[in-house]
């Protein structure tokens, strides 16, 4: 079994290996092979091969991808991370989408699930890509009203 | 009643509209950090008017609270929402259309003092409304 404190310590580390240092091979042994994402990004699957695969893809489109952690939230098997992703868009934001070799930055908040080996064994996470969007300039700035929600 | 109790009543509050639960909730120098708040007035009467542009355009929305845990001054939730898009949303530039959405997601992190929310941050999946809504991102 691990503590809420060590599994808050490897989603902080994962933040870094992963999103500043994209190391891959650190991606590979930090998820566990039964690993399922329940949000992939539009066209990603949700196995281990998939999330590896999103990364390298992720990589290529923005190489200068980093994360800066704002706040970790750790309660039983399960770790929330906050962070601030920024990088220069020079492969296309999302696969299909044309470079537009302009620099946006997101918020994005996941919930990770670990085994007990410390093994990330499911991942929830939303990013503001509409931000980002708007950023790249890929998508206008909504005009009036107010938004919609309850936060 | 300790951090993540309080925050179980926020949600609870939002999905039964009981918004004056939420005064007693929420602290009166309140702060939202969400995308878009910045054009929202200050403290919980901003979320208020947020929340009601979203009753206002999905009369028949029904919140399910997925996730809620903590730890110290902090809290995490998990939220979805569907609904039939009824009232429209000027925000997204979408008239009533009588489009159906459903499990629109988002994440809050609560920050609480003495008991009551302080701030909080949210991302949501919008770009999952806007298409469920009938207007791709990109012609929006």
């Amino acid at each position: 079994m691990t503590t809420p404190e060590e599994n808050k310590r490897a989603a902080t580390e994962f933040t870094d290996k992963v999103f500043n240092q994209h190391d891959m091979g650190y991606l590979k042994d930090a998820i566990s092979d039964e690993f399922v994402d329940l949000s992939p990004w539009p066209g990603a699957g949700n196995d281990k091969t998939a999330v590896i695969q999103f990364f390298e893809g992720l990589f290529q489109r923005i190489p200068d991808l980093r994360a800066e952690v704002q706040h970790v939230i750790a309660s039983g098997n399960k770790v929330a991370v906050h962070a601030i992703y920024t990088g220069t868009d020079t492969g296309g934001f999302m696969p299909g989408m044309p470079p537009t070799n302009k620099v946006a930055s997101m918020a994005g908040i996941d919930i990770s699930e670990f085994d007990d080996e410390g093994k990330q064994v499911s991942h929830f996470g939303i990013q503001d890509t509409m931000a980002a969007m708007m950023q790249l300039g890929l998508i206008p700035t909504p005009e009036g009203g107010q938004p919609p929600h309850d936060h | 009643m300790d951090n993540v109790d309080v925050v179980r009543k926020v949600e609870e509050a939002w999905r039964t509209h009981d918004l004056k639960m939420l005064d007693q909730l929420f602290a009166p120098d309140f702060r939202a950090h969400t995308p878009g708040s910045e054009s929202l007035p200050p403290g919980i009467e901003g979320a208020k008017m947020a929340h009601q542009s979203s009753m206002q355009a999905f009369p028949d929305r029904q919140n399910q609270v997925h996730d809620i845990f903590g730890e110290g001054d902090m809290v995490v939730s998990h939220v979805s929402m569907s609904g039939t898009n009824t009232g429209g949303l000027p925000w997204f530039g979408v008239p009533a259309n009588g489009a159906k959405i459903s499990d629109i997601n988002w994440i809050t992190i609560f920050r609480l003092e003495a008991g009551k929310v302080k701030e909080t941050w949210a991302t949501m999946e919008v770009p999952k409304l806007v298409e469920q809504l009938g207007a791709t991102p990109g012609g929006m």
